[in-house]
């Protein structure tokens, strides 16, 4: 059955296209409406001093530091998002509806929200933080507080992505692994994660670009200071009266940044989709 | 080693109990939903119903499930194969085979080493490379039999190994099974009466989520007693008297009208009956007869036979030939 299954997608015939013609015009809109405001900030870059606007001691400190806390933060997105999505996806427990709503939130609310609603958690006066006060650790306006932030905002892209992906995966395959003698961490680490592979490198790409882009919630929670808490947004936004020229160069260099990551992983991970499409059916 | 299931699970309507003895290769015979894959799902442990029993083995036995007991799939000295192979995706062909082995804590060359064998043993030696997505059916199939056997089960239990595969490859799977099976212990369920007559040793015929009738696979195939036996190895099933029973082969019954029967004749090897129904099967139709004392069901040639014969609903006599068997009830 495979061996004859043409790999390439089944042509469609010219001029029968499925789709009503004039689906183009609001679909034009829609594009044009993404990709005209990343033209207009093209069209307003210093070219000449595009490299000394983005190596200014400035923008050294935030492109560092964003840097830095995107690595961290994405780290422990995947640390704690791959066991939430594992324990929504394949657990069944009361509440469990309520849970999923509430991990979903962050994805829906305003991240000053979080922001605020973080410095309350761990902030010096907070629910926690009071204690950790007494231990003699602060967190809010360090640079553990821009981690906590990003990763707060950035962790429903990976869950969701994640949980999706394991339930339409099913359980067959992991059934097949246990009784060949498997127990439930190889199963997990050799068959269920490498079968969602594509979904994990997107759910990770999208929450470290989630991460990277990261601005209400670090100004409420971390504040912006330089090389601590200033992150390239925060930069930016600092910079849009003072040097509107290093904030357009800093800007540019986020979108370059966001266009390469997404098109690398979601290529990658849509590639890899449509060969198991195409190659896996009887597998 | 022994297996001893037997359970309930109301949720499927299937109450059962099956044991194979070590060495020996039990054939579960029945149609789809008859609770064929329930009971091996309920051996492996990847059902956990109530109500359910599994021991494997006699005097050091391993208890697998009771009323407190539970055993894991993976803690279970049993590989389950179903009818769609299942191979792990990115992973080559001998990856997927060393899986088990692997997962048993070996090294990763040993683990290849055996599952090389395993493939040798298998015939597919020469796809050991392959992508596991890249594989036919039949290939498939036979990769994970091998993937299956690299785990040395102490039973095997496979779950309708041929229904995906094609007439080809399903022929080559049963000449496979039939050398590979030879020492092991294996409950396999099929609906085909042709799997069980070649493979098992003994054979549970399972009807409507319960055992309809067990025993060896000549006594079973070759004198069934129960009407949905008889069905599925395609005779008819009438009692003689009291405590005998016949089953003769379609090929052993004529038929004619009962009208056309002379008034004198009320020989003991005829049976009354109404037609059921007709199939068509290669050249002949197989007619099937509702009679008093059971179905009786024969082989007509219908470019000769009365075609009244042919229609459902029609009072037929049915002479059964003198050499067919009886045997006790």
């Amino acid at each position: 059955m495979t061996s004859t299954m043409p790999t390439a997608p089944a042509p469609t015939l010219e001029g029968t296209p499925f789709a009503p013609r004039w689906l183009a015009v609001p679909a034009i809109a829609g594009a044009a409406l993404i990709v005209l405001p990343l033209i207009g900030l093209a069209t307003r870059v210093e070219w000449a001093q595009f490299p000394a606007l983005v190596t200014s001691d400035a923008a050294l400190a935030a492109l560092a530091l964003s840097a830095r806390t995107v690595a961290w933060s994405t780290a422990l997105v995947v640390i704690l998002g791959v066991p939430l999505a594992v324990m929504l996806a394949r657990l069944e427990f009361r509440g469990m509806d309520v849970v999923r709503t509430v991990i979903l939130a962050p994805l829906v609310l305003p991240p000053v929200v979080g922001g605020l609603g973080l410095l309350y958690a761990f902030g010096r006066t907070g629910l926690i933080g009071e204690r950790l006060t007494l231990l003699g650790i602060d967190i809010a306006f360090t640079t553990t507080a821009v981690v906590l932030a990003q990763t707060f905002v950035a962790l429903p892209f990976l869950v969701f992505s994640l949980e999706g992906a394991l339930r339409a995966d099913g359980t067959r395959f992991e059934a097949v692994a246990a009784t060949l003698g498997a127990g439930p961490w190889t199963t997990l680490t050799r068959v269920t994660l490498r079968r969602v592979w594509p979904a994990l490198v997107a759910g990770t790409v999208l929450a470290a670009a989630r991460a990277l882009g990261e601005f209400g919630a670090t100004l409420t929670f971390a504040g912006s200071l330089q090389g601590v808490t200033r992150t390239v947004p925060l930069e930016i936004y600092l910079q849009r009266e003072a040097d509107a020229d290093a904030a357009v160069a800093l800007s540019l260099v986020l979108v370059v940044v966001a266009l390469v990551v997404v098109a690398l992983a979601y290529g990658g991970a849509t590639r890899v989709a449509r060969a198991r499409v195409a190659s896996g059916r009887s597998s | 080693m022994r297996l001893d299931c037997s359970a309930s699970v109301p949720e499927r309507a299937v109450a059962a109990r099956i044991t194979v003895e070590s060495g020996r290769t039990l054939a579960l015979l029945g149609p789809n939903g008859s609770g064929k894959s329930t009971m091996l799902e309920v051996a492996a442990g990847l059902l956990r119903p109530a109500d359910a029993h599994v021991t494997l083995g006699g005097a050091d036995r391993v208890l697998c499930q009771d009323a407190t007991a539970w055993l894991p799939p993976h803690r279970r000295p049993v590989t389950l194969l179903t009818q769609d192979p299942s191979l792990f995706a990115g992973m080559s062909v001998l990856d997927n085979v060393a899986f088990g082995p692997r997962a048993a804590g070996h090294g990763k060359r040993a683990s290849r080493e055996v599952a090389r064998d395993w493939l040798d043993r298998v015939g597919a030696a020469d796809i050991a490379n392959a992508h596991a997505s890249t594989l036919s059916g039949g290939q498939a199939q036979r990769v994970a039999l091998a993937r299956a056997l690299a785990t040395r089960p102490a039973v095997l239990l496979l779950d309708e190994p041929f229904a995906a595969l094609d007439v080809d490859a399903a022929g080559h799977m049963r000449t496979l099974l039939s050398t590979v099976l030879a020492d092991l212990t294996v409950v396999m369920s099929t609906h085909d009466v042709l799997d069980a007559a070649m493979l098992a040793d003994d054979v549970v015929v399972m009807h409507d989520g319960a055992v309809a009738e067990r025993g060896t696979r000549a006594e079973v195939l070759g004198r069934p007693r129960h009407s949905f036996t008889a069905r599925l190895v395609g005779r008819g099933l009438v009692r003689v008297d009291a405590s005998t029973w016949t089953a003769p082969r379609p090929s052993q019954v004529s038929l004619r009208l009962a009208a056309d029967l002379p008034e004198s004749s009320t020989a003991e090897d005829t049976w009354h009956g109404t037609v059921a129904r007709v199939e068509g099967h290669d050249d002949v139709a197989r007619v099937w007869v509702d009679t008093d004392a059971g179905d009786l069901v024969a082989d007509v040639d219908p470019l000769i036979i009365d075609r009244r014969i042919l229609t459902p609903g029609a009072a037929v006599a049915c002479t059964v030939a003198s050499d067919v068997e009886t045997y006790p009830a």
